[in-house]
């Protein structure tokens, strides 16, 4: 990016601006807001090309924290770090500020170095974080394609016999989605992440994977059932649950919301549904979503056996009862998110099961829930290893010593620093010549010499040699290496015997 | 007159801002522009028409003001009367009365300033 990054201030005072205007457009593009309003609207227009939000709180038409509150029901404080800055000094202003999701508080008066360094720390973070997440994002997608695509193409041939296109599974699958997600807005009922509903629109597209046992005669049917063709039809949700039953993959998330969706997806709330009759709650969430999302899209489409209804018919019938009981937050969902979802299929051009957006917002997830699992262990049991290391040296009578070249420093134990009459860690412990105060120059030569001729398959070397003042001195050591393109050593441990 | 006879004063810290905005010229620049600020201005009407809380918000970036430049004589002034403000009550005669004479006199030490630039 070789474009300057992009910063918004938003304060009502003009010699506010200035001042940090004037502090920071050698280095960044300014653009400026004179209340909370305006600046909503240029965050609307620039979106994320906005690399940082400098807000005032005291600002009419709309004061910052109302911004902040705007900006935190839209999620865009997840791409736009904010810097609160404000002559309100109470520790209250500051902590509600913090709790709102400011990255930073800079109270007034200003000073242009420190403006400065935290402006560009704030950006540097967010940039960094925003790239991450963009390559994990890239890497998910790319992996998800071909099970997103074995899914839509299983789901359309099952569509095929009924004579439909595969649009009525997209509809389900888009409406699904938008419901689900208005949903979360709307409620804290139902504890789903972003996650589960991408799993659950994905797993939408297998709800009718029953009716491929019905028979061709009654599948296509242009007329009324009789009871007993009824019957038959009706099986579908328990057969797609037994085929998915069948699965060897129990565990998978993916596959136990399309056996809720597949054998429970023509109950309904009042209990008068099939095959079960569950009331109510009972009724899985993934079902009840993919149900009304069913009917709606089965009202508002032309049918071999119907014309298309338009949504306000829809809507009534679905109101009213007359198309099955619903649960009265969904029917309310529903009701919202219309236009939403009008817009959607009118301007969805692939098929495709999971867009970059959905996969982009759930690795954000990941980051911000970051249970790095295996990084996390690893570490752990690199702290182990150091406890135990550090135990052991205490307790030892020997003088063990350590040596890293690229450090220069030697660390001796608790024993060996006594004995030598040196501390334990000796940061250029060969610069003064100290260590001729006990081994000859002639010895020390040597054993650096026989240190350069270990190598990776026999590491160790043993050396004896008489100390300055006449004593036997007998070293133990092996070299430590890394391994690379060319193994290299990267230090010595060792033991020294008086 | 030099800035730093301006700050001395109207009672600033010379040094503290200079350092800030590392010299004199960005304060200077500032300084002068006050005299075109109508933020004070805003506030007298506001108190007149009984309009509290745009009259707390003058006073308050006032009070900003007085912050990034070091008008401390004002800012000592402005500061209570902002508070009472905040609080929703417009009874502020004495106060506000001490923030305009200390007003007054930053002004009058600019307008000093600016001849001698």
């Amino acid at each position: 990016m070789s474009a300057k990054r992009r910063i918004l201030i938003a304060d009502d005072s003009e010699m506010n601006r200035e001042i940090l205007k004037d502090m920071l457009q050698d280095e960044y593009d300014i653009l400026v807001a004179e209340n909370g309003e305006e600046a909503i609207f240029a965050i609307q227009r620039y979106g994320a090309e906005i690399d940082l939000l400098l807000l005032d709180i005291v600002m009419p038409k709309m004061d910052g924290f109302e911004v902040l509150a705007h900006m935190n029901k839209y999620k865009w404080t997840e791409d736009i770090p904010v810097i609160m800055i404000s002559a309100e000094n109470s520790p209250s202003a500051v902590h509600k500020a913090y709790e709102m999701g400011v990255s930073d508080y800079i109270s007034r008066p200003f000073d242009e170095t420190i403006v400065h360094k935290r402006v560009s720390n704030t950006i540097m973070l967010y940039a960094k974080q925003k790239r991450l997440v963009n390559a994990v994002t890239d890497q998910i997608f790319e992996n998800e394609k071909s099970s997103s695509l074995m899914i839509a193409i299983l789901s359309n041939i099952v569509e095929f016999r009924n004579g439909e296109s595969g649009l009525h599974v997209l509809h389900v699958r888009i409406l699904t989605k938008i419901l689900l997600q208005h949903l979360l807005n709307k409620t804290k009922k139902y504890p789903l992440s972003r996650k589960d509903i991408t799993l659950i629109s994905m797993a939408s597209a297998l709800h009718d994977i029953g009716k491929i046992s019905i028979p061709d005669e009654i599948l296509n049917k242009p007329g009324r059932f009789t009871e007993e063709e009824f019957a038959i039809m009706k099986n579908h949700s328990a057969i797609g649950g037994d085929i998915l039953k069948a699965l060897p993959f129990p565990e998978e998330k993916l596959i136990k919301y399309a056996y809720e969706i597949c054998r429970w997806h023509h109950e309904r709330y009042d209990g008068r549904g099939y095959p079960d009759g569950l009331v109510g709650e009972e009724i899985p969430i993934a079902a009840q979503v993919v149900s009304i999302a069913d009917v709606y899209d089965a009202l508002t489409s032309e049918r071999v056996y119907k014309k298309a209804f338009s949504h306000e018919d829809a809507m009534r019938m679905i109101t009213n009862g007359e198309c099955g009981s619903f649960n009265p937050i969904l029917i309310d969902c529903l009701k919202e998110t219309a236009e939403i979802y009008r817009y959607e299929i009118n301007n969805t051009v692939s098929n495709s099961l999971s867009n970059k957006e959905d996969v982009r917002n759930i690795v954000y997830e990941l980051t911000q829930n970051a249970d790095l699992g295996t990084s996390e262990r690893t570490l752990e049991s690199l702290e182990h290893q150091l406890t135990k290391e550090e135990f052991f040296m205490g307790l030892t009578q020997d003088i063990l010593f350590e040596y890293v070249y690229d450090t220069d420093i030697l660390t001796l134990s608790p024993y060996g620093a006594k004995q030598l009459k040196l501390s334990e860690n000796t940061l250029h412990p060969f610069a003064d010549g100290k260590q001729f105060q006990l081994i000859k120059e002639s010895d020390f030569e040597e054993i650096k010499r026989i240190i350069s001729e270990t190598d990776v398959k026999s590491p160790g070397v043993t050396y004896c040699c008489t100390t300055v003042d006449g004593k036997k001195l007998s070293l133990k050591l092996r070299t430590i290496w890394a391994l690379g393109e060319e193994d290299k050593i990267v230090g010595v441990i060792g033991k020294v015997t008086l | 007159m030099t800035l730093k006879e301006f700050y001395s004063k109207i009672g600033g810290d010379y040094d503290g801002v200079t350092t800030r905005m590392c010299g004199e010229k960005l304060v200077l620049k500032y300084a002068l522009k006050f005299l075109d600020d109508t933020t004070f201005a805003a506030l007298g009407e506001a108190l007149e028409k009984g309009d509290c809380d745009s009259a707390f918000r003058a006073a308050h970036t006032v009070k900003g003001v007085c912050l990034n430049l070091s008008f401390d004589g004002l800012l000592k002034s402005i500061v209570p009367l902002t508070e009472v403000l905040r609080g929703g009550s417009l009874d502020v005669g004495e106060l506000y009365e001490k923030a305009k004479a200390d007003y007054g006199a930053v002004i009058s030490a600019l307008k000093e300033l600016k001849e001698s630039v």
